[in-house]
């Protein structure tokens, strides 16, 4: 039985030794080394002066809190990962004083981008939510689709610097929507791409794909429709990855306010488990609505760690709840490897004092260094740009595909890396966090390992490649078929 | 010359003609005069000193009677403001809610009741951090309020305060360690982090407390559901739709349960009965935002004007009293509960005819409550119709089997009649399987020995005793009995 009394108080004097022992058995029991994670925010010097608009006109519309997205790709394929930046449009009631466009930045390098949005052709003015890139039409560069409350946008890639609406053309404008986060990814590792979509305060929805074509809601049955009580989350954004390294993809939903994101754990055989409380990836997310978010090896040593943006829908919340605000401060977990994330976020630099209310979230390496670096979409204000400036202790891989058979940017791709005692899986997704895309490039860490002992890619095709003994820190390219080309 | 009507002592002193001094009766009476004026100065200078410091200093709990005469004030300036019409807004009700327990707290500034509700009443308008402060000054006065724990380790909890809120569920447990739900709390936050051993531990405790509680089973189920323990983790959550077959929270688990045991009909089934709970549920919750939300504002208002009744003496402060009453039925007319309280301010005032009215209007919003039909019961004795009284307390009987109260009354009503004596013995027994409290073993005892079962008494007794062994009553019955034998 136990005994619920009071604490017992030490009265007596313990001896050293017991202490020292008592330390030393906590060491040794696990406690943590301290994070190594940086982020500083560069914004101020990138030359970037888009500022967010939601289209508010002060009749509070919903879809004012939920924009909005931004993408991270390579849209002129000259090795460097560009912004794409959604805004709002003008909704009923709002007069603005020039109309919101969405907004292309160039990074010219050296953490400096350049506005080429009109010559782009990128600028739409629509109410923008969420974007998707890929080679629609397998021409090597990658076209962008925007999903807007109101018709959708499909950009075809001219590989010229700029890019056409053909919407119309294509047949895929679908209006007068409210387009919704969704993954494409392979959930039960047989070889086909489902779906996972974060619905708002219903189930979510997980589509097993048969391998047909033809798709089953599953997610109930899984254990992702719903949090571990069988409630429904207000889902947001959703990221996908193997945290644990198990070999199973696994998900993370943010969500509402007073609710606590869920991080299911892919038990393997269709089954999900929540796990949110057990790893401690919900520590510090329920005072606010949690967005874009995505797990990221920030510090290079083996184990993804995860980015959460922050920040409230309702820019009133103060008046009728004192539990939360609108501007939050963004979130970083470092992955403890133990199936554990601790909230390192007041340790990790600059970046993570900023105080805004977050949505969209992009992940990628903005200045070819070898650690990924974050860019955050924030309502109403401008965005923020994060340099990992964290110190460079472990190794990396930098994996981009370019399929011949399958689509020609590797979506749907799986990519398992083993070095040494280190097993990692990741696949190209088109659309990822909330209402976003990056990541393009996949991105290995590797602790201590300064090779990868074997490289496989698994395409969407069928088709299975396999390197073997593959040099750490660096970007590699590879194509569907040459297993046999040599990498450096 | 003077005319003497007594002698008079001449006092001589040189060079003038003497003076006459009083008479000793005259010189009495003004030091009588003197000490009347010092006395009534005295008074009036008290007066005084008591009427100003009682302005300053307030009234103290002790001196109810002059608070209340100071108190009435406030909650009366509350009352006088709803004289007539109902708010028609939530905000207005709202407003008025809070004014009624801002009065409270000012009319028994030194009691926990009106903290706590005035801390209910910030809650609800979001205001967590001002309800919390105000828990925690009402349980600073009241440390046996186990409830006011329960609510701040809830307010942490909701901070995203796991530990801080274990601590304050285990100091309402110190506080009263059979408090029921406090342990469930305790588990369920364990669950999350991982300690399921703890959680389960207390779960069973808690199982003996609240015996009869669907989501005592279902946090079990939960526990063997992390524990991989799937076939425990199922009997748990059938267990908790045993109870409460609409608990669809346990389907759910079900379902999961059933995946994991590759057993998957099974879990389509469950998953079914989750969705169709659920979306009852759900659909129940909307209207109840968009089509009720000011009768649901008014109906919580009323209660507080319930709640306030209850604070103040009957006695006393009839007035006060029925006013509260009064503008809780304007609020919610139908609220059962506050007709009952009526009923009640109206027996204990010994308005008979009129309680008895009130009970039967009760009895009819509530069918399902034996309290009322009881009541009625009671009256009729009181009211010297015994006939009646036994009639409606054996109809009570009938229609509410697991009340104990029902079996009790009756029992009492035969043991004050001298009448069915034997069946009074009966129903005691029966009210003491139902419910072992010391109050039922004690009334039991009575039973057996009216009806010469020594045995049965002494047995009776001794219960009573071992649930309240403090209660000297208990102890001196025993030791008549035990002589008697």
């Amino acid at each position: 039985m136990i005994r619920w009394g009071p604490r017992q108080k030490v009265g007596k004097r313990q001896p050293l030794g017991t202490v020292l022992l008592a330390l030393a058995f906590c060491a040794a029991c696990g406690a943590q080394s301290p994070s190594t994670i940086r982020l500083t925010d560069v914004t101020g010097q990138t030359g970037i002066a888009f500022k967010h608009h939601d289209g508010s006109s002060g009749k509070y519309y919903i879809v004012e809190t939920v924009c909005a997205g931004l993408a991270l790709f390579d849209y002129d394929c000259d090795g460097d990962v560009d912004i794409y930046f959604l805004n709002g449009g003008t909704l009923k009631g709002a007069n603005p004083k020039t109309q919101p466009r969405n907004a292309l930045y160039r990074n010219d390098g050296n953490w400096k981008f350049t506005d080429v949005t009109k010559q782009s052709g990128l600028g739409d003015p629509g109410h923008a939510l969420g974007t998707a890139v890929g080679d629609y039409d397998g021409d090597g560069d990658p076209d962008v689709y925007v999903t807007n409350f109101g018709p959708n946008v499909l950009f075809r890639n001219n590989g010229d610097g700029t890019f056409t609406d053909v919407t119309t053309a294509a047949g895929v404008a679908d209006g007068h929507k409210v387009g919704a986060g969704a993954n494409f990814l392979d959930m039960d590792n047989d070889g086909d791409t489902d779906i996972f979509v974060a619905n708002d305060q219903m189930q979510n929805f997980l589509w097993q794909n048969d391998g047909t074509g033809r798709f089953e809601e599953i997610g109930l049955l899984a254990g992702v429709g719903y949090d571990m009580n069988g409630d429904a989350m207000g889902s947001m954004g959703v990221g996908c990855s193997d945290f644990n390294h198990d070999g199973l993809i696994d998900f993370y939903v943010t969500a509402y306010q007073q609710q606590f994101p869920s991080l299911y754990k892919n038990l393997g055989d269709g089954m999900f488990e929540d796990a949110t409380f057990l790893t401690g990836a919900g520590a510090g997310t329920v005072h606010t609505v949690t967005w874009g978010n995505d797990f990221a090896d920030l510090d290079n040593d083996g184990d993804r760690d995860m980015f959460i943006a922050l920040g409230h829908l309702a820019d009133n919340v103060e008046k009728w709840d004192q539990r939360s605000s609108y501007f939050a401060t963004n979130l970083v977990f470092m992955n403890t490897g133990k199936e554990k994330f601790v909230n390192v976020s007041d340790s990790a630099g600059d970046g993570m004092k900023v105080k805004l209310s977050s949505r969209g979230v992009g992940l990628d390496d903005l200045d070819n260094d070898g650690d990924i670096d974050i860019v955050v979409q924030n309502s109403r204000r401008e965005p923020t740009l994060l340099r990992n400036d964290s110190p460079k202790q472990g190794h990396w891989l930098q994996i981009r595909l370019k399929g011949v058979k399958a689509n020609r940017n590797g979506v749907g791709a799986r990519v398992t890396v083993v070095a040494g005692d280190l097993t990692a899986i990741d696949e190209v997704h088109s659309g990822r966090g909330y209402q976003s895309h990056y990541g393009a490039r996949l991105y290995f860490g590797l602790g201590n390992h300064q090779r990868v002992d074997r490289l496989e890619v698994r395409w969407p095709a069928g088709g299975v490649d396999v390197f073997k003994n593959v040099a750490a820190d660096q970007l590699v390219t590879l194509i569907e078929g040459q297993s046999q080309a040599a990498l450096p | 010359m003077t005319k003497h009507r007594k002698p008079m002592k001449r006092v001589k002193k040189r060079g003038k003609p003497h003076a006459l001094s009083p008479p000793p009766a005259t010189a009495s009476k003004r030091r009588q005069w003197w000490a009347i004026g010092i006395v009534l100065v005295v008074l009036v200078v008290g007066v005084v000193v008591i009427w100003q410091a009682g302005d300053k200093a307030g009234p103290t709990a002790s001196s109810s009677q002059s608070a209340a005469s100071t108190t009435q004030r406030n909650v009366t300036a509350i009352l006088d403001l709803r004289i007539q019409g109902t708010p028609q807004s939530v905000p207005e009700i709202q407003e008025e809610e809070l004014a009624l327990a801002e009065a409270l707290t000012r009319d028994f500034p030194q009691r926990d009741a009106p903290l706590a509700l005035l801390a209910r009443v910030h809650q609800y308008r979001g205001d967590i951090t001002q309800a919390e402060a105000l828990w925690k000054q009402a349980v600073a006065l009241n440390p046996n309020r186990s409830d006011l724990y329960e609510s701040i380790g809830q307010a942490a909890q909701r901070k995203d305060l796991p530990d801080e809120a274990i601590a304050w569920w285990q100091k309402g447990l110190e506080a009263n360690p059979r408090a029921p739900g406090l342990r469930w709390q305790i588990a369920k936050t364990l669950i999350g982090q991982g300690q399921l051993d703890t959680a389960l531990e207390l779960l069973e405790i808690e199982r003996t407390i609240t015996p009869t509680a669907a989501r005592n089973y279902y946090l079990l189920g939960q526990v063997y559901q992390k524990q991989r323990a799937y076939e425990k983790a199922q009997a748990a959550y059938e267990k908790t739709i045993e109870i409460q077959p609409d608990y669809y929270n346990a389907y759910y688990g079900l379902g999961v349960v059933y995946t994991r045991l590759k057993q998957p009909e099974q879990a389509r089934t469950a998953m079914g009965h989750f969705r169709r709970l659920k979306a009852s549920a759900d659909s129940s919750e909307d209207q109840r935002i968009m089509i009720d939300e000011i009768p649901h504002a008014r109906s919580r208002a009323a209660k507080l004007y319930a709640k306030a009744y209850s604070l103040y003496d009957p006695k006393q402060e009839e007035q006060v009293c029925q006013r509260l009453l009064k503008r809780a039925l304007e609020l919610d007319p139908n609220d059962a509960h506050i007709w009952e309280k009526l009923a009640g301010h109206h027996f204990l005032k010994g308005h008979h005819q009129k309680a008895l009215e009130l009970f039967r209007k009760v009895t009819a919003l509530d069918p399902s409550n034996p309290l009322p039909h009881i009541n009625i019961g009671k009256l009729y004795a009181l009211m010297n119709q015994p006939g009646r009284a036994k009639s409606t307390l054996q109809q009570t009987v009938a229609r509410f089997p697991e009340s104990d109260l029902a079996h009790t009354e009756l029992a009492r009503f035969y043991l004050r009649a001298q009448t069915d004596l034997p069946e009074a013995r009966t129903l005691m027994q029966k009210a003491t399987a139902l419910n072992p409290t010391a109050d039922n073993y004690f009334l039991l005892t009575w039973a057996c020995d009216v009806n010469s079962d020594l045995d049965g008494a002494l047995d009776a007794i001794q219960k009573a005793i071992a649930l309240a062994p403090r209660n000297g009553k208990y102890r001196s019955t025993y030791e008549r009995i035990r002589s008697k034998r």
